[in-house]
């Protein structure tokens, strides 16, 4: 198992070099530079080429990414043109807001698809399945822009129930130290700002959450229907043996790796995906970040904030390995032969 | 007595899902405001660092403006220049504009008021800073020399009667002091200025909290006692978050709502919705030295075949003000409607194809616009290729993403493009740089009446003869039409019913005149 993880870990060394080179590549063929696009309008040629200049923007591409290897191999990442900041630093910053709102999309997906998923596979066939099956599909193929939008428009215009955009409002002190507000204020045991700090995450994570859960149940029910076809279950229906206990014991634990798999992979995508959903609620995370890297080819910090969400996934992968070794005996078993 | 946080409203109001103690908490905090107005605005622009000379757009420009202070600012409403920290200025000569400091003026953190060396350095910052994207509205500066600790001479590299507008509400005062004991820290730790609000918070992408300088007077002794005490800029890039935080209460004043969302606010006791002429010019703009763009009449024609009245009325919900030429009613130096403008007129556009060898319909023009950078920008670009193709334009509409697109008009690789131009209150930089022979690749028209032209009205003193100029530099561009202009917008923006807030052509504030009641 050890020697599995250590060869998964070695991997991530082609593969960021490969990311970060195609990355570099397909900036530089883009049109425009962050000179061009960082100067006002009135700025005149020269000026825009000074720019470039002082940013190193004029150097062959190659030499470019060169310095950018040799730099980011001490976890120097250079600096931002846009923020002025350095990147890694930013990245340090902004990653808890995106990890705290994907984890608790996560966990709201995982609660309501879940049940859904294991509802759908007992009723197979029946109109309950149908109308869960109806709803996932609705949640996959749901814009999140679309959505986060209309949720603005009815629980924050129509109902004022929820603010519509960013994470604490002015005036509330929390003291920071993981940056993810709910934990932190737990940590100081502000009991108080639970709820505040929830009546900021609620909208942004449901709207994040809806397309998941479809993704959750589907692959829920379609696990489970396969595992209720097993031998062993119709062993445990003849020997007479209360549903719950059936379900509980031996069909979840024997559906549990595709649900572990997708959720591990789904808290990638939401952390790699929630960019639009982060701007449409100001949400100050690392999607926010991106999209305004992305919007003035601030190659450094797009460079920097792929390279972690990369770096994320195949962490993620990792995790998923292990959480596999634990949960299935059969896997275990072939590690130890 | 309604001097509550908007966020403590809100969240009262969903008391229901707060937790118990997170209400009682926050009927605290309410009791611990209650005392000081609290305006929430919304920031559309990106806020994304704290270095006063590392971002470029009119907002940021205003924010920082309004903490360490600028030289001084165009009152758009008393039609004059007014001083921020600087009370008089005179131009000495064609090159030579002469300015005073004000007296008495404390930094914010007790230190000394601004002096000459600190405008020194600024200029210095602007110009050599690694993260300084300031350095063109200094471009035509040759040099500053004190001539005293608060006045000091400005030198132009040539002449320059629009200095003044060119530094005004942009030439943000640092401490040379602060800058060289803590260097790029200074903007962190020690961002104190003299401007009327002081840096409380900055959390880019997030937020900016301003709070009121107490010791600050405008410069003709105004008291600001009833400005609001705390200023949040709150970045929300969505119109339709902007407008549903105004309705809530999160905020007190949403900046640049689009047309199609007014009507949400219309009709409303809370909420008043203030609609001002603005100075962003829009325009179809033409590389003049790519075929078929070479030929005027081609030019002309296309100026000939777009309705913009229609447009305006229909598309923009009547929230523009067509505009014949580079200077409008809204700018500086308008002396009323010019002597020829190219109205709509399908029928002459034909004959124009015509005479240009198009008798049978054509030429094949390709035709960008940006996309969710101006007001409706696709959908008017959408409406103008229509109306082209109905004169006889084969017409391929092309809505790249706009870095790429910017990117290709500043290189000049545009052919024919719509797009706009901010700010352009005293046009005279604006037509240097986009129709002054070798300004700029943008456009690339040249003509020497006109560069001759512009060159005078540099140097001209006589502010009416100066306009005189301006009315035959505008008539040349409509008659050349190097570009098609097509109107200004207006600017929109929502307040909450007890908010009094001038806004100005720029889409800017001077938050020291306003008032919550």
């Amino acid at each position: 198992m050890a020697r599995a993880i250590a060869l998964r870990l070695l991997g991530v060394i082609p593969v960021l070099f490969l990311v970060t080179l195609v990355l570099f590549v397909l900036l530089r063929l883009a049109p425009g530079d962050a000179a061009d696009l960082l100067m006002p309008d009135d700025a005149s040629e020269e000026e825009v080429s000074r720019i470039r200049e002082r940013w190193g923007l004029d150097r062959p591409v190659l030499e470019q990414y060169w310095r950018f290897l040799l730099a980011s191999v001490q976890l120097d990442f250079g600096r931002s043109y846009r923020y002025g900041e350095d990147v890694f630093e930013l990245i340090v910053n902004r990653f808890p807001a995106t990890l705290e709102l994907a984890l608790i999309a996560l966990v709201v997906a995982a609660v309501i698809a879940i049940p859904l998923g294991i509802v759908a596979a007992l009723k197979k066939g029946t109109a309950l399945d149908g109308a869960i099956s109806v709803f996932a599909i609705a949640g996959v193929s749901t814009p999140t822009f679309w959505l986060g939008i209309i949720l603005v428009l009815f629980i924050s215009a129509e109902m004022n129930l929820l603010p519509s955009a960013g994470r604490l409002p002015y005036g509330v002190a929390l003291p920071h130290v993981t940056g993810v507000h709910l934990l932190d204020a737990l940590l100081a045991w502000r009991l108080d700002l639970l709820g505040l700090i929830a009546s900021y995450i609620i909208l942004p994570a449901m709207t994040l959450a809806f397309g998941m859960i479809g993704v959750i149940a589907r692959i829920t029910r379609g696990a489970i229907i396969d595992v209720a076809q097993e031998e062993f279950i119709t062993t445990a229906v003849s020997k007479g043996l209360a549903r719950g206990e059936i379900i509980c014991h031996h069909l979840m634990p024997n559906a549990a790796v595709p649900i572990v798999t997708i959720i591990g992979l789904e808290l990638g995508v939401l952390i790699s995906g929630s960019i639009i959903v982060e701007v449409v609620f100001s949400w100050p995370g690392l999607g926010t970040l991106l999209y305004q890297a992305i919007s003035v080819r601030d190659i450094p910090l797009v460079t920097g904030i792929v390279v972690a969400y990369t770096s994320l996934f195949i962490f993620i992968n990792v995790a998923i390995d292990i959480i596999y070794f634990m949960v299935d005996p059969r896997i275990r078993a072939s590690q130890a032969v | 007595m309604a001097h509550v946080n908007s966020n403590r409203k809100l969240t009262n109001s969903r008391a229901g899902l707060a937790m118990i103690g997170g209400v009682a908490l926050l009927c605290s905090t309410m009791f611990a405001s209650a005392q000081q107005r609290i305006m929430t605005i919304t920031a559309t622009e990106p806020m994304t660092t704290d270095h006063p000379y590392g971002e470029s757009s009119a907002p940021v420009y205003s924010m920082w403006c309004h903490i360490y202070g600028c030289l001084g600012r165009y009152d758009h409403v008393a039609n004059k220049p007014v001083g921020i920290l600087a009370e008089k200025w005179e131009m000495i000569d064609p090159e030579t504009w002469r300015f005073t400091l004000r007296k008495g003026l404390k930094r914010h953190d007790g230190g000394p008021g601004p002096t000459s060396r600190d405008v020194i350095h600024t200029l210095n910052r602007i110009r050599t800073d690694k993260e300084s994207v300031h350095s063109s509205f200094v471009a035509m500066v040759e040099a500053i020399v004190p001539v005293d600790d608060l006045t000091f001479d400005v030198k132009t590299k040539g002449p320059a009667v629009n200095l003044v507008s060119a530094l005004f509400d942009r030439f943000i005062i640092t401490s040379a002091d602060l800058f060289e004991k803590h260097g790029r820290e200074a903007d962190k730790k020690f961002a104190v200025g003299w401007g009327p609000y002081r840096l409380e918070e900055y959390a880019s992408d997030r937020r900016a909290v301003l709070r009121k300088n107490p010791d600050w007077r405008e410069v003709d002794g105004f008291d600001p006692m009833e400005a609001p005490d705390v200023v949040i800029l709150q970045q929300m890039r969505e119109p339709e978050q902007r407008v549903t935080a105004l309705l809530n209460g999160e905020v007190q004043v949403a900046r640049l709502i689009p047309p199609q969302l007014v009507r949400r606010l219309e009709g409303r006791k809370d909420v008043k919705v203030d609609k001002t002429g603005g100075i962003e010019t829009m325009f179809l703009a033409f590389n003049n030295t790519m075929p078929p763009w070479t030929d005027v009449r081609l030019r002309q024609a296309i100026a000939h075949s777009v309705n913009r009245q229609l447009i305006v009325d229909r598309l923009l919900g009547g929230y523009a003000l067509v505009q014949n030429g580079m200077v409008g009613p809204n700018q500086f130096c308008y002396t009323g409607k010019p002597d020829r403008v190219l109205e709509f007129n399908p029928a002459k556009a034909k004959q124009l194809l015509a005479e240009a060898g198009y008798k049978d319909g054509g030429p094949e023009i390709d035709f960008y616009t940006a996309v969710g950078r101006y007001v409706s920008d696709r959908q008017v670009a959408e409406a103008v290729a229509q109306m082209l193709r109905q004169t006889g334009f084969k017409v391929r509409l092309h809505t790249p993403e706009y870095a790429n697109f910017w990117s290709e008009v500043r290189r000049g690789k545009s052919p024919f493009y719509y797009m706009g131009r901010g700010s352009v209150f005293d046009a005279s930089d604006a037509a240097g740089q986009l129709y002054a022979t070798g300004g700029s690749p943008r456009i690339q028209y040249s003509n020497p009446k006109f560069d001759e032209l512009l060159k005078r009205q540099y140097a001209e003193l006589d502010p009416q003869k100066r306009c005189q100029l301006w009315r035959e530099l505008n008539q040349i561009l409509i008659d050349d039409a190097p570009t098609h202009f097509m109107w200004t917008h207006s600017v929109i923006t929502g307040l909450r019913a007890n908010v009094e807030l001038q806004v100005e052509r720029s889409g800017e504030f001077w938050l020291p005149r306003s008032r919550m009641k």
